[in-house]
């Protein structure tokens, strides 16, 4: 699995930010869909190679972008904190079978944009440590 | 199994920090310009990779400097005020582009030129050789190197 369906999971199971694939999603919000958040991957830093003549990779460290959208904007912010609440507690656990040394945000939440609902996504990106499945 | 922890103990960090600062404060012409100067490399990376469609955001790519303090930061939208529109209804207004952080951050739209990202993706790649470079162009300009 990626590092986005993996924290996706994780953010649905604590209860308060929604469930997955009826207000969490993965890589794409569903057309038409007003109150949701996007876990989506992108492309991070180069990934740590192992020492031991093998040459595969030990550890990745892919990004992943959060966004949330919300009829009130008042909700598109708090959940948005509520993301970031916990998956910057993430450090050395095992989330969907896969270690996770740790998640580092690179940013804080913010006005991504206004979309033509004039609902508002706010969004921010964080760093994931993970160990190759 | 057993926890296991080690610590590593670098000496004289302290001091190299002081050492800079000390440059830098007896320096500072010599410190922006550097800093400026591979940031002015690292903005040009930076467009080739911004989203170009019918608005104006790679032209307003800039590097602004700091107040008061050595650094600098890489800005897109806004306006630059240096490129009037030359034809149509609106000819010598200048363009404000208000859809940076839009661009930047939509990870689903297709560019058929550029990318989301732009800024952040040059960053990932040029940061873990940043202060060498830095440091490489201020020692010449400082006539040490």
């Amino acid at each position: 699995m990626s590092a986005s369906s993996e924290l996706a999971q994780f953010l649905a199971d604590g209860g308060t930010l929604g469930t997955l694939a009826v207000d969490i999603f993965v890589d794409k919000i569903p057309a038409g869909q007003r109150n949701a958040l996007l876990v989506a991957q992108y492309q991070g830093k180069r990934p740590e190679h192992r020492m031991d003549g093998s040459n595969n990779i030990r550890f990745e460290f892919p990004r992943v972008q959060i966004v949330v959208r919300n009829t009130d904007d008042a909700t598109s912010f708090s959940k948005a904190e509520l993301a970031v609440d916990r998956l910057a507690a993430i450090v050395n656990q095992t989330i969907g079978g896969i270690f996770y040394r740790s998640v580092q945000l690179i940013n804080q939440p913010g006005i991504m944009e206004r979309d033509k609902n004039q609902d508002l996504l706010v969004s921010f990106d964080v760093e994931v440590e993970r160990r190759r499945s | 199994m057993a926890a296991q922890a080690f610590t590593i103990r670098l000496k004289g960090v302290r001091q190299v920090q002081m050492r800079l600062n000390d440059l830098a404060a007896r320096n500072p012409r010599a410190a922006q310009s550097s800093v400026r100067s591979e940031g002015e490399i690292d903005l040009t990376e930076m467009k080739k990779l911004t989203p170009v469609d019918l608005g104006n955001l790679r032209i307003t790519g800039r590097v602004e400097e700091l107040l008061g303090q050595i650094g600098i930061r890489w800005a897109f939208g806004g306006t630059t005020g240096k490129f009037p529109i030359k034809a149509g209804p609106r000819t010598g207004q200048v363009p404000f582009v208000d859809y940076a952080v839009k661009v930047h951050q939509e990870l689903g739209v297709f560019h058929e030129v550029g990318q989301a990202k732009f800024i952040e993706q040059v960053l990932i790649e040029s940061l873990p050789n940043y202060a060498e470079r830095i440091g490489r162009r201020w020692a010449r300009e400082m006539g040490i190197a």
